[in-house]
């Protein structure tokens, strides 16, 4: 039995052939790449009171708290050590995905996440002096084991505040 | 502007915490880098740092020196972890190979008696068949 030059034995060794190499192919990739994330990213969000995005506070009174959850997700494959900075600027202080905001820290949280694991966690703060247009700034920090020390992630969220005195009765 | 966990506390050996709690980070990083389940380590370490941001708050002394002697007990655990992640994959990449000698193998047997046996059966499967001119 011969068509077009192979037998038909031949023509079954190829088809065979082809079939091990396509999953010896795919077995090999799935090796190769398990364990491998592609795109490495870390999350970071800020929600209201509720634990929802919204209901955030914009108008306050001086030294009123208010509550708000801050959220961290690691994406990174690798297990990721975070510290998450609460800043307090105006409309002219600058923060980028670069540059995180120059002014001082005065809350600060940590966190050491798994990979594919997340965090929420609830905050109190409250503002002692008033003010409009307020930006108050979560920056996310991972720590580098290589310089020790935390690095400015280019990760950070920010909520616009009006701080008013309380009324005079 | 003032937040909820102000910070206070003994300078030493809140320090000395911060210090011990990064090491412990980079053993427990490289452990689960070698494949070693980090998870508990991970956990105790959170709790470290519960324990850190509130000795820091209450300027509790006793909670910083437990937060100090819980990261401590991770970092000696993080060795296990690390020896044991190594074992385990040492133990995957051999069981990578036996996978890959074992296709080599099956690929070998099918080329050699595949078509015989394929035959064989067809064979066995169309006897009965009639042909029609």
């Amino acid at each position: 039995m011969e068509s077009e030059g192979l037998t038909v034995d031949e023509q079954v060794m190829a088809v065979v052939l082809a079939v091990l190499v396509i999953v010896g192919v795919f077995a090999g990739s799935q090796t190769f790449f398990a364990g491998r994330v592609v795109e490495p990213f870390s999350e970071l969000g800020v929600l209201g009171p509720k634990m929802k995005i919204g209901d955030y506070p914009r108008e306050l009174i001086v030294d009123e708290s208010f509550t708000l959850y801050l959220y961290v997700g690691n994406h990174e494959g690798r297990v990721m050590y975070y510290a998450l900075l609460v800043k307090l600027g105006n409309r002219t202080t600058s923060i980028s995905d670069e540059e995180p905001m120059d002014v001082p820290v005065f809350a600060r949280y940590e966190i050491m996440l798994l990979d594919e694991k997340n965090w929420t966690r609830p905050v109190t703060l409250s503002v002692e002096e008033p003010g409009v247009n307020y930006r108050l700034v979560f920056e996310l920090w991972t720590y580098n084991e290589g310089v020790r020390d935390f690095e400015y992630h280019g990760r950070w969220c920010q909520l616009w505040l009006n701080v008013t005195m309380p009324a005079v009765p | 502007m003032v937040a909820s966990n102000t910070v206070l506390g003994e300078p030493a050996l809140k320090e000395r915490v911060r210090l011990k709690l990064a090491e412990a980070f980079a053993a427990v990083a490289e452990a689960e880098r070698l494949g070693g389940d980090a998870s508990r380590l991970v956990d105790e370490l959170n709790q470290a740092l519960i324990l850190l941001e509130e000795g820091e708050m209450r300027n509790d002394e006793v909670m910083l020196q437990e937060a100090l002697s819980k990261v401590e007990d991770v970092v000696a655990r993080a060795l296990v972890i690390r020896r044991s992640g190594v074992a385990a994959m040492q133990a995957r990449t051999v069981q990578s190979l036996l996978v890959i000698g074992l296709v080599a193998a099956l690929g070998v047997i099918v080329w050699h008696y595949e078509p015989k046996i394929f035959w064989r059966l067809w064979v066995r499967n169309k006897r009965r068949w009639k042909v029609k001119a």
